[in-house]
């Protein structure tokens, strides 16, 4: 394991892979009462070390905050609760009757389209004191390198649980290895890829958390209030394009279609339902162009290409009344005034389809498992209510005002992050606790 | 079109929601276009009152998906076969000669729509002083012999056409996979049927043809056949030179305009057609060098919105004038079909619905 726990392991063949694990899953690991302030500040300290060396990827600053103390702290006790113990690794001398364990080594498999996702998922198992195999996918190898290469004498008592892992998605063997040595596995990704892993020989008791395929939307209730002032309308497009923008559209969050209902008091204000939905594109248009310019696109996949070229032709062809707003490249569509409540396929590549909608209520209540964040701008109280009762009971896991919706934080796809990653045991002492034997003297 | 979008609704609606509106257009590169699988639907896009249609040309398409459906009047129809004539006789001469289609005859019942290998076969018949379909449908107790069409060489027909014709300057086509097939080594009883007949009739079969041939590599490549084994096969089967074995890029989304290989191996688009390579980051042109997606112009689709294609393959620019085969304008080579999908994150829901 030459350069290790600083530098991603590229085994060639299963036997170099097989003597890396040994030597990182051999390795004792103490755990005493500054193991958890050790692991969350260097988690913290590492956060404050990357810079611009790992360029300018979107997820960076969330990551940096993601892995500040207090957030870190805040995660344990929305998971643990308040003066419970913060998990396995908040150790106490006197051991409870019930205490928390690791589930021992966590397999990694994040998904190639969210550079910091490696991190994330691995943030979980380290705060649930396990060790860590992370299988790097071959687009995020660069990413994790500089990393790990910024990472300061502070993080070793995190390095020292990790174990970054390179090779080609092809290379079943090697997957296989890694699987067999884990206790569980948080999983994210596409269908392939997540039917691919949960095929792989882990051992009977793992435990598989899986993340993804989904997709997510966005609600806009348009009234009277956002309508008439330009600044308000103006802060919703820009959550709209920033959602959007994040992630080139292609994370589980982020919104592809859009669900439009115009208030009876904005059609009357905009002049008309289609004037007030005129006026919202317009204004969306305005606030795509401006995060076009502030974040342009580097790169393309060919397929992503030709399918924004056929999602705007179709939407336009159909007679369905479509209409859209594009420049003349494939940098980002906006898609609307088709039939009410009708969403087309998704595409990604910032191709947003506005959706008109008579009732979001309705439209929330026809959403179903496959949806996992709807992002909301609803000022009307009892009406978001609603909406999100329906969607929740429907399927969906989030439902986060505007703005949030990539906001990573602890429930994710209906799951905890931390305490899926340990086991809650049970301890009986042979001689009756201190504390019951002052009591009885 | 222009012309044509007054009588298409749905192409002017595409057409007015363009940034840039093709009567604006200063150059051809910005002409909006439309992706080739705009076709795919079941009412063919076209400009044509229903009584004006004339044929409509289906393409191949995998199963469950639909095929693209091109209507075309009369006029248009003349008009393709003049443009493939024109380009290919810049290729083989434009003399009439006799034609050996490697396919089986047209059937009973086939009807009006015409299939992309159909249409094909059709385009060169204006080269043909007569046709000869060198296969035919297994009959019982062949099919071992067969390929998945279930379609065998018709070894009598070709013996009488290669005694006749096998001194005479003669044009073949196929489409490429089955070329591959019966001449080109892929079926083993094609290849000993044509040894046999080499044998019986004294050596090399046409030795003055020229073998064209379309359909596209993927079923090739996953055999990991390459052009220049084929061209040898094939061309030792009828024992003719390996240059005379060409290669021509095309699609029914533009019959009337075919890219065959120059001597250079390159590609070139004739007087009444364009070519540009789009970058897929943002569908700019590309320069020498660069890979990008084919967007295919022609001036000779006036009953369908042809004009301007992109197409779901890739190419590369190898010269942008001056192509040491003496033709003029950017030369161009092929370089695979997009991808049917990339490997995307956790927003990947595409497979799940496919499935």
């Amino acid at each position: 394991m030459n350069g290790w726990p600083r530098s991603l392991l590229r085994p060639g063949d299963s036997a170099e892979l097989q003597g890396a694990l040994d030597t990182f899953l051999g390795r004792p690991l103490v755990v005493g009462g500054a193991t958890l302030d050790g692991i969350v500040h260097g988690l913290d300290a590492w956060g404050q070390a990357l810079g611009a060396e790992l360029g300018q990827d979107v997820g960076l600053p969330f990551l940096k905050t993601w892995w500040r103390a207090p957030q870190l702290r805040g995660v344990l006790r929305h998971e643990f609760g308040e003066g419970s113990g913060l998990g396995p690794l908040d150790f106490r001398e006197v051991i409870d009757e019930r205490p928390w364990a690791p589930v021992g080594t966590v397999l990694h498999w994040p998904a190639a389209n969210v550079p910091i996702q490696p991190f994330l998922s691995a943030t979980s198992g380290l705060l649930a004191g396990n060790r860590n195999i992370v299988r790097v996918p071959s687009a995020l190898t660069g990413f994790v390198e500089a990393a790990l290469a910024a990472a300061p004498a502070a993080a070793d008592p995190v390095l020292e649980r990790l174990l970054f892992v390179a090779f080609a998605h092809d290379r079943n063997d090697l997957a296989c290895a890694c699987a067999a040595r884990s206790d569980a596995a948080m999983i994210w990704g596409g269908h392939e890829a997540v039917a691919s892993v949960r095929s792989l020989p882990f051992p009977h008791w793992a435990r598989l958390h899986v993340f993804g395929p989904r997709i997510s939307a966005a609600m806009v209730l348009l009234d009277e209030q956002t309508l008439a002032k330009p600044a308000e309308l103006q802060r919703l497009c820009r959550r709209v394009a920033r959602e959007t923008w994040q992630f080139d559209q292609q994370a589980c969050s982020s919104p592809l279609a859009l669900y439009l209902q115009v208030t009876a008091g904005a059609e009357v204000a905009g002049g008309g339902r289609e004037a007030a939905e005129w006026a919202f594109v317009a204004a969306l248009t305005q606030a795509f162009e401006e995060e076009d310019r502030a974040h342009p696109r580097h790169e393309l996949d060919v397929r992503t290409s030709v399918d924004i070229a056929l999602a705007r032709t179709s939407w336009l062809l159909d007679d369905q009344g479509g209409k859209a707003v594009f420049p003349v490249g494939p940098a980002w569509s906006i898609l609307y005034g088709g039939e009410v409540d009708r969403v087309p396929e998704p595409v990604h590549g910032k191709t947003l389809y506005v959706v008109s909608s008579d009732n979001l209520e309705l439209a929330a209540s026809r959403l179903d498992s496959s949806t996992q964040t709807v992002g909301v701008w609803v000022h009307d109280a009892a009406l978001e209510a609603k909406v999100a009762r329906q969607a929740l009971a429907r399927g969906v896991d989030r439902v986060v005002r505007l703005g949030l919706m990539h906001v990573f934080s602890t429930p994710w796809d209906g799951h905890e992050l931390v305490r899926p990653l340990c086991r809650k045991v049970h301890f009986i002492s042979t001689r009756p606790t201190e504390r019951s034997a002052d009591a009885r003297g | 079109m222009l012309d044509g979008a007054e009588r298409c609704p749905p192409f002017k609606r595409f057409l007015d929601a363009q940034r840039i509106h093709p009567a604006n257009a200063a150059t051809l590169a910005e002409l909006p276009f439309l992706p080739v699988s705009a076709f795919k639907r079941l009412q063919p896009l076209c400009f044509l009152d229903a009584a004006q249609i004339y044929r409509v040309l289906e393409s191949s398409a995998t199963s469950g998906q639909l095929p693209s459906r091109i209507a075309i009047d009369r006029d248009t129809a003349k008009l393709m076969t003049k443009g493939v004539t024109a380009i290919l006789a810049d290729f083989i001469g434009s003399q009439r000669r006799p034609y050996l289609v490697v396919d089986r005859p047209p059937h009973p019942g086939q009807g009006g729509a015409a299939n992309a290998r159909s249409a094909a076969i059709q385009g060169l018949m204006a080269f043909s002083t007569e046709t000869c379909y060198a296969l035919r449908p297994a009959a019982p107790g062949e099919e071992s012999r067969a390929d998945p069409d279930g379609l065998v060489l018709d070894v009598d027909v070709i013996a009488e056409f290669c005694r006749r014709h096998g001194a005479s300057n003669v044009v073949a086509y196929g489409f490429t996979y089955v070329v591959y097939l019966h001449l080109g080594g892929g079926l083993v009883a094609s290849s000993a049927a044509l040894a046999g007949l080499r044998q019986k009739l004294g050596g090399a079969l046409l030795p003055r043809s020229y073998l064209l041939h379309s359909g596209g590599w993927k079923k090739l490549q996953q055999i990991s056949v390459d052009k220049a084994t084929f061209n040898a096969n094939v061309s030792a089967a009828l024992g003719a030179d390996a240059r005379s074995v060409i290669d021509y890029y095309g699609m029914v989304e533009q019959l009337g305009v075919v890219y065959p290989d120059c001597s250079e191996g390159n590609k070139h688009a004739p007087r009444f057609a364009e070519v540009i390579l789009r970058n897929p980051l943002d569908w700019s042109p590309c320069v020498i060098g660069q890979h990008g997606l084919i967007q295919v112009l022609s001036a000779l689709s006036p009953s369908f919105p042809g004009q301007a294609l992109l197409t779901e393959d890739m190419g590369v620019v190898v010269h942008e004038d001056r192509c040491p085969c003496g033709r003029r304008g950017m030369a161009f080579r092929f370089a695979g079909r997009v991808p049917k999908a990339e490997v995307r994150g956790c927003s990947d829901v595409q497979r799940r619905r496919a499935a």
